[in-house]
């Protein structure tokens, strides 16, 4: 398919390309929504350097908004109205059901839209911790169902690329937008120019698509090695986190999954953990615990604190976060002594390194030392 | 006066003996299929003969036909009229799988058919290689590794040709998710060389080795 493509006038950075291959014509639906999330998720100087999103939140944002959509025209066929309504933040539900409706931008627009009957993700977590267990109240089954929804907005699902949900419905960022250019152009240089011929327009998507995961996957020495991949993951994680704060939305620590029955020093991490850190690390700290109980059963007499404090310790040496065994001490009244004697059970018993995939939110954070 | 043409008028014309009695044999007789598929075929008839018929038998025939023209319109076409009613049947689903896929390119349609076609029938190693390519075209590499080994291994239990062709399928495509995703061009290389010994005029597989060894030694 060869299709003129809309030029972009409206979010700053403007699409240059204007005629692109794609492999089927359906693609050209989803590259239209991508640029309608792209558009309210870049800041502009106009705008203080906010991006229309966040103008919204100010006093007054709405009309700021609109002097600024009457000097930079929209695309064609996009009104005022409908912008504004885009880039107005709203959370309806505990789950981010939005993402099913949402472009998936870059990693996603070569695929079929995604629907809720093949999450797979969805259907086996519903499965295994909502249909199959019983509950003593319905209550009970609510605050679960909450808390299975909390679990599938931020597992990487293969429904949007191995993005999670909430990465989804936050939306792409100006890396994003700059990333889908060079794409359009590499896929154009790879089966545009002159045009390959394919058996059908399945194979014609499967070639595209394969070319896409390989070409996201490449280490750019440019970005210290880093995939195309990981960058945009990342910027749609800032953009997450941006819009969770401007929404006063802090994700909870869920457990019932790690450990159903938390004993002390699971608390105890919970309790000192939770307002300073983000719930993926307190869960990381609670799983450390869980797999250390597993295999090391000499626990000995040491006070619940005295390991609370070494695993909240190990956690910030796994994702190199800065910090040292005296403040760690200081924090859970124990001696700087106790906790490197217990980090050095932990850090042997489970053989922990640093970055380590089982309890590091490797890049997911933008606390990590990177 | 206007008279309806049978659906199914081709198939009366091409199979004129067929009839109430004989049509389980006409349509086993017919499957062009791996051994364990048509093994499937027979018990399937065997469990379900009193849902289905000879009104069912000329509907499969159908569908016989259209997938050995390669018809995959037609193949559709004939499951939504005349078998979507009928209990589940691998052989139907994997077909329609791989026309969701390798026609349409709709990876969640052709996902769902062949996982209701592993439920009937679990072990295929066809399953498992097009829900590998998904998964790889889905960035699930992990998963999409699983599903290739586990066709190679499934492979072992096919006529000789097909095993050849689906466990070299199922190599080729590890080597090109452990190389292009994984970036472990040495496993690569290895997986290309046992296709090779496999196959060894497997041109793909020839051409990817010889990129995988030039990067090796850049």
């Amino acid at each position: 398919v060869r299709e003129e493509f809309p030029q972009d006038k409206g979010n700053g950075r403007g699409f240059q390309i204007k005629e692109v291959w794609l492999p089927s014509r359906r693609v050209l639906g989803k590259i239209t929504k991508f640029l309608d999330e792209l558009a309210v998720n870049v800041p502009h100087k106009e705008l203080g350097n906010q991006a229309p999103f966040e103008v919204l939140f100010e006093p007054e944002g709405e009309q700021k908004l609109r002097r600024f959509l009457q000097e930079n025209p929209l695309r064609p066929g996009k009104t005022a109205e409908a912008f504004i309504e885009d880039a107005r933040l709203r959370r309806g539900h505990v789950r981010y059901v939005e993402a099913y409706e949402k472009s998936g931008g870059l990693l996603n627009f070569l695929l079929p839209d995604p629907r809720e009957e093949d999450d797979e993700v969805w259907r086996n977590l519903y499965e295994r911790y909502v249909a199959e267990e019983s509950f003593s109240s319905e209550e009970e089954k609510q605050r679960r169902l909450e808390e299975v929804s909390v679990l599938w907005n931020y597992t990487p699902n293969p429904l949007f690329s191995m993005l999670t949900p909430a990465q989804v419905w936050a939306g792409p960022g100006p890396i994003e937008g700059e990333l889908l250019t060079q794409f359009l152009e590499a896929l154009n240089d790879k089966f545009g120019r002159p045009q390959v011929p394919f058996r059908s327009e399945g194979d014609a998507i499967i070639q595209s698509i394969l070319f896409l995961r390989a070409w996201q996957n490449e280490p750019m020495p440019k970005v210290f090695f880093l995939s195309r991949f990981l960058l945009l993951r990342e910027e749609r994680e800032k953009i997450l986190k941006r819009k969770e704060t401007l929404l006063g939305y802090r994700r909870p620590v869920v457990l019932f999954h790690i450990m159903p029955e938390l004993d002390e020093v699971a608390h105890l991490l919970v309790e000192n953990m939770a307002e300073e850190y983000e719930a993926d690390i307190v869960q990381q700290a609670v799983k450390l615990w869980r797999d250390f109980r597993q295999v090391f059963k000499r626990i000995g007499t040491s006070r619940a604190t005295s390991w609370a404090a070494a695993v909240e310790y190990a956690i910030n040496r796994v994702n190199s976060t800065e910090t040292t065994q005296a403040a760690i001490a200081q924090k859970y009244r124990v001696s700087p002594a106790t906790v490197s004697a217990r980090f050095n059970d932990l850090e042997k018993a489970l053989d922990l390194r640093p970055l380590d995939k089982r309890y590091s939110s490797l890049l997911l954070s933008s606390r990590n030392s990177w | 006066m206007y008279f309806m043409r049978s659906p199914f008028a081709d198939i009366e014309r091409l199979y004129p003996e067929l009839n109430e009695h004989n049509w389980p044999d006409m349509v086993l007789e017919d499957i062009i299929a791996a051994p364990c598929l048509k093994e499937y075929c027979r018990d399937y008839i065997r469990r379900h003969k009193d849902q289905l018929g000879l009104k069912w038998a000329k509907a499969f025939l159908t569908f016989l036909i259209h997938v050995g023209q390669d018809d995959a319109e037609q193949v559709v076409e004939t499951y939504r009229a005349h078998l979507k009613s009928y209990p589940p049947n691998a052989f139907v689903l994997l077909h329609l799988g791989h026309y969701a896929l390798y026609e349409y390119g709709d990876l969640f349609e052709a996902r769902r058919c062949l996982k209701q076609a592993q439920q009937e029938i679990s072990e295929h190693p066809k399953i498992s290689n097009d829900l590998g390519l998904i998964s790889m075209l889905l960035g699930d590499w992990q998963v999409a590794l699983e599903h290739y080994e586990r066709a190679e291994t499934l492979a072992d239990e096919e006529t000789p040709e097909l095993s050849i062709r689906y466990k070299t399928q199922a190599l080729f495509n590890q080597a090109v998710i452990r190389a292009n995703y994984l970036h472990a061009y040495e496993d690569a290389i290895k997986l290309l060389e046992k296709a090779l010994k496999l196959r060894p005029d497997y041109r793909m597989a020839q051409n990817l080795l010889e990129e995988f060894r030039k990067r090796v030694q850049l």
